[in-house]
């Protein structure tokens, strides 16, 4: 009953896949044994030398769809993953197309590394003497729970994919342009982007926002707010207008009788025509700043 | 145990002799050969390594001794599978379902095998490897892209014409633990008369 059902499920898929595979050219690549040589080379020499997991010299297996070289020990891991995580190729028992060869020439163990283990710490890297347990554990958090890798590992692999024309990205006949050369530079671009801190990404993700800066969050929080009775918090060099203002509009005097100092102050101001910004003492400004708090504690209370 | 004790019981129950036979294990790198060797030898599932050296393994499945040969899936191992053939009383041929990218490159050894004069004789047990992974192809599906439709040789029913190469397919987890026990049983079917 529940195979019959994932019959189903797969229906679509399977009819793809038929035809994919029917599609197939049935002839083998002529360079084969060119590309196995190109390989061979590429992983006798560093950075490829060196297993990608374990750091082991004597890398003569691939993880194609990962762009790395690894070990023996890490091959048989890998290869226990599935070909969802991993397609393990030989470096010399195995034919290698040109899209494949491309991919690895691309990759490679560094720049791979560079993605997949771009947050770990020093001491989570796996030693050349650690058990075979300890290998399939750190593989399967590296690569199958990406517990490593940089956010942007999928969109960096598309890339490289697509230049290298590899999988579902493969060439088309009669399209014939030139891959090799200008690849290494435009993946450099992609690894730089990798680098990147993350405000800077996440304003590209989701725009600057008004409210980023100190300064912009403080200004807001000064803009006049509209409640039931009028505005509620007034700026501190505004408050003496203000007050001065609703005290006249009732006729009453300014309330000089509690502090002679404002007393003495407030005529200053309004026979020289002070501007609000002039400097003043701390004191003061003390006593300004206070009152619009409460007025403005009062009024958050009474409206709903 | 499961599939593999309910096996063995179930060969002894129809008390096979004391046969012995010569078993292949062949397919495409990565297939699951020599797991399944270990599987059938002690139970017990390993990550294994790539296989260089044909693994060689004396089994007894019910009453039948069988030696089985794991041999290497690489394109280049493949050249030894020939050295083999010689004295095979069976293949069982393991296909990565899950892999569909291959399934063409395995449909293309099967054939060079299926054509193969000295095995012309051997009943062939085609196991669908992996099917516990996502994206794994059913059966009707891997018969139809191995180009198997009309071939089979159905899965209870026992061939009496000498002249038909006993074939089927089997959908098979080893992870799972399901499924190779009763392509066993159907080939020792074969092998009993050998």
């Amino acid at each position: 009953m529940e195979e019959q059902k994932s019959h189903k499920k797969h229906k679509k898929k399977d009819t793809k896949a038929k035809k994919a595979t029917e599609e197939a050219p049935r002839k083998e690549n002529p360079n084969n044994d060119l590309n196995r040589e190109k390989v061979e080379q590429l992983c006798s020499a560093p950075p490829n030398n060196e297993c990608a997991d374990c750091q082991q010299p004597g890398t003569r297996w691939a993880v194609v769809n990962l762009g790395i070289f690894v070990c023996l020990r890490c091959s048989g891991v890998h290869r226990s993953l599935g070909v969802q995580v991993s397609k393990v190729k030989s470096s010399n028992l195995d034919s290698w197309s040109d899209a494949e060869l491309t991919l690895m020439q691309i990759l490679g163990n560094k720049v791979a590394n560079e993605f997949y283990e771009a947050q770990m710490t020093a001491g989570e890297k796996l030693s050349p003497t650690s058990t075979d347990d300890e290998a399939a554990h750190f593989i399967k958090r590296k690569y199958v729970d990406r517990e490593f890798a940089s956010s942007n590992v999928d969109r960096f692999y598309k890339a490289a994919f697509k230049k290298a024309h590899y999988g579902k990205y493969a060439k088309q006949p009669g399209d014939d342009e030139p891959v090799e050369g200008e690849v290494e530079m435009r993946v450099e671009e992609v690894t730089k982007t990798a680098a990147v801190d993350p405000q800077v990404a996440m304003q590209e993700l989701y725009g600057a926002a008004k409210w980023n800066t100190k300064k912009e969050k403080k200004a807001k929080k000064e803009m006049p707010v509209h409640g039931v009775f009028g505005v509620v918090n007034v700026p501190a060099e505004d408050y003496e207008d203000r007050l001065k203002r609703v005290f006249g509009s009732f006729g009453i005097p300014l309330p000089t009788a509690d502090s002679s100092e404002v007393a003495a102050e407030v005529p200053v101001k309004a026979d020289g025509d002070v501007p609000p910004d002039t400097p003043q003492t701390a004191a003061e400004e003390e006593e300004e700043a206070i009152p619009p708090v409460v007025e403005d504690n009062l009024a958050n209370e009474s409206t709903p | 145990m499961g599939w593999f004790d309910w096996a063995r019981d179930w060969l002894s129950y129809f008390g096979f002799s004391n046969k012995s036979g010569r078993i292949l294990f062949l397919g495409l790198d990565n297939a699951g050969k020599t797991t399944l060797l270990g599987k059938l030898a002690n139970d017990q599932l390993h990550v294994h390594r790539p296989t260089f050296n044909p693994n060689v393994e004396e089994l007894t499945l019910g009453g039948i001794r069988v030696k089985t040969i794991d041999m290497g899936g690489h394109k280049e191992a493949r050249r030894l599978w020939k050295d083999y053939f010689f004295k095979a009383d069976g293949i069982v041929f393991l296909v990565d379902a899950a892999d569909r990218e291959r399934l063409y490159e395995a449909k293309n050894e099967l054939d060079l095998l299926l054509q193969t004069e000295e095995i012309a004789k051997a009943p062939f047990l085609i196991l669908g490897n992996k099917i516990d992974l996502p994206g794994a192809c059913g059966e009707e599906e891997l018969v139809h892209v191995l180009g198997l439709s009309g071939l089979l040789t159905g899965k209870t029913t026992k061939v009496k014409d000498p002249s038909v190469r006993p074939l089927e397919v089997f959908m098979t987890s080893l992870v799972m633990k399901m499924g190779y026990g009763e392509g066993f049983c159907w080939l020792a079917e074969y092998l009993k008369n050998s």
